[in-house]
């Protein structure tokens, strides 16, 4: 038996991800055998369409899986519950926020859900974690700020906060640094490594941002077009040739360029 | 505590206008004697008695609860289609309930009125049931629209609907006796009049039933401002409270219309007064800070009405659209200055 400290966050078994079309599961990756460690930073590569966004979601509890399972908490996904998963695992998306009338901290606060009753009303605690999670992304003196107002960069690292607040022990982020000019790329990847470091936090962020990746992440997961997911170093998924197969030679021999890999 | 005061401030407003309303009319009634009567003593004159109890106060009522209800109902389709230009009567679920009730009405016609004359509460259960039915499809049909069209596009979509239906109420109607058409003519336009102390039966319990359906949603709500994804991320229960929240709005929308016809711009006003005026998007303030000042100006549009004016050439519409096309037009404006929602 192990003991609870060693368990990974998230743990995947035999997991297949796709759709279900006409009754027929039509599988985008299968076989997907993986975990997620505590005080990682894991970043997540892939060609367009390979399924980087599907296999995302489905780790979110987003989609069902098609085969397999996946364990957070030492639980089946799909017997935790929504609520449970909430306090276990958050999720940042591109999707846009289109709110009037909201302040940061309103929306941080939105991330104390999973804790709170019927009324959402927030204790003592739960504001104090709250002032926290906009002090761990640095964002204090957005607090009062409106965030129909704030700049791409800051409502980005607005919504990790809000993560934060769900005290999650996995943080799932889908392409949160797509639309963020060089600075801020730099902060928001800086700010994961941090949580994943110094708070313990198991982080997954998928990118396009190869640069960054390699710069940042303790560890890649590399996903080819049909699959299947390796996972690895820098170092030891180029001299395998995975990073060949994933995208191309020319950029694997941009990546393999001395001093550019630690 | 500067929402907290703001509500109770707006709920003195609403008493205040309540009790005025009841004084204020082509017969004036003292104060004095309101607060008598109400506290179940005389008053100077008999006459008054009647007055107040048998058509003031049920339309006073009538009146709040369904200005309430209406700009509730508006806030939960704006959270839920994520749609700042979304309420029942801008997208045409108030016109479905129309046609619901006056298919009813005729249907009645055919059957023969003597027979519903003798079943009165099961007539009036029946147009409530009939405006819920409409209420219902055109909500399920807007439901489906809004994932594929824009939040201006669902708008004229939905009014349009609302056309659509007005000129097949009027076509219901018109074959209906003259004595029936005469009675929903009034209705037609949108009134507060047309209730009866027996029609507070049905619509006082519905909309309060409605109102706390809203009340016990504020959670999910403020979570579905960031979006589906986002809320079941947080762990609510998108399914289930979209179904209530659409049940909600039928249950309000749908018992107003049933009673007092198609009320125009205070669904999708309101919620934006609200806003505004509490600085907030949270629904824990929003919904009792929108149901008190959609009381608040249905009651102030009634009462302008129902001044005792030499002639009677002003439609509760008509006053409402003063006030609510102004702050829709400023909606859609505002857009142009990048704040955004995509046209």
């Amino acid at each position: 038996m192990r003991d609870d400290a060693n368990r990974p966050p998230l743990r995947v078994e035999g997991l297949a991800v796709g759709y279900v079309r006409h009754r027929r599961p039509r599988p985008v990756l299968e076989g997907i055998e993986t975990v997620l460690r505590r005080g990682e930073l894991v970043c997540f590569l892939g060609p367009n369409g390979a399924g980087k966004s599907t296999l995302l979601r489905t780790l979110a509890g987003m989609q069902p899986p098609l085969a397999g399972r996946v364990v957070v908490a030492g639980e089946d996904l799909r017997e935790l519950g929504p609520r449970r998963l909430a306090r276990h695992l958050a999720v940042v998306l591109t999707d846009r926020i289109v709110v009037e009338a909201l302040t940061a901290t309103a929306l941080v606060e939105l991330g104390r859900y999973p804790y709170t009753g019927w009324s959402g009303r927030l204790a003592a605690a739960d504001h104090a974690i709250v002032q926290r999670s906009l002090a761990a992304v640095g964002a204090q003196d957005l607090a009062g700020r409106s965030v129909a107002e704030l700049s791409d960069g800051e409502r980005q690292k607005v919504m990790i906060a809000r993560a934060l607040a769900q005290e999650p022990e996995v943080l799932l982020l889908d392409e949160v640094t797509a639309f963020l000019d060089l600075p801020h790329r730099v902060e928001v990847l800086r700010i994961l490594r941090r949580l994943a470091h110094d708070e313990g936090k198991a982080v997954l962020l998928s990118t396009h941002d190869l640069e960054l990746a390699l710069r940042n992440a303790d560890r890649l997961w590399l996903l080819p077009k049909g699959g299947p997911l390796v996972a690895g170093g820098a170092g030891e998924l180029i001299e395998s040739g995975v990073f060949e197969r994933t995208f191309g030679s020319a950029v694997a021999e941009m990546v393999a360029l001395p001093g550019r890999v630690s | 505590m500067r929402s907290g005061a703001l509500l109770l401030l707006l709920a003195v407003a609403v008493v205040a206008l309540f009790l005025l309303s009841l004084s204020i009319g082509s017969v004036a009634i003292p104060l004095r004697d309101v607060l008598s009567l109400l506290g179940g003593g005389a008053a100077a004159k008999a006459t008054w008695s009647t007055i107040l109890f048998e058509l003031r106060l049920p339309r006073a009522l009538a009146a709040a609860l369904s200005g309430a209800a209406l700009a509730v109902a508006g806030l939960q389709m704006q959270t839920l289609f994520r749609n700042p230009l979304a309420g029942p009567w801008a997208l045409g679920v108030t016109a479905g309930a129309q046609l619901g009730v006056a298919l009813v009405v005729t249907a009645a016609a055919a059957v023969g009125s003597e027979l519903l004359a003798r079943l009165a509460w099961l007539g009036e259960l029946s147009l409530t049931a009939g405006a819920f039915l409409g209420a219902s499809l055109v909500l399920l049909a807007v439901t489906a629209a809004a994932r594929q069209v824009s939040a201006v596009t669902l708008l004229i979509v939905g009014l349009m609907f609302g056309y659509l239906s007005q000129g097949l109420v009027s076509l219901v109607l018109h074959f209906t006796t003259e004595t029936q058409s005469r009675i929903f003519s009034n209705w037609l336009d949108g009134s507060f009049g047309g209730v009866t102390p027996a029609r507070l039966g049905v619509l006082v319990p519905a909309l309060l039933a409605g109102l706390l359906g809203a009340v016990l949603l504020v959670k999910p709500l403020n979570a579905l401002l960031l979006g589906e994804r986002y809320a079941r991320s947080l762990g609510a229960a998108v399914g289930g409270v979209r179904t209530a929240a659409l049940l909600g709005t039928v249950v309000l929308a749908g018992t107003v219309t049933a009673y007092c016809g198609a009320i125009a711009f205070l669904d999708i006003a309101v919620p934006h007064l609200g806003r505004g005026l509490l600085r907030t998007s949270d629904h824990r303030r929003l919904v009792p800070g929108v149901a008190l000042l959609g009381a608040l100006l249905a009651l102030g549009a009634d009462l302008i009405v129902h001044l005792p004016w030499d002639r009677h050439f002003l439609h509760l519409n008509a006053v409402n659209a003063l006030v609510g096309a102004p702050v829709v037009l400023w909606v859609i404006l505002r857009q142009r200055r990048g704040r955004a929602l995509e046209l």
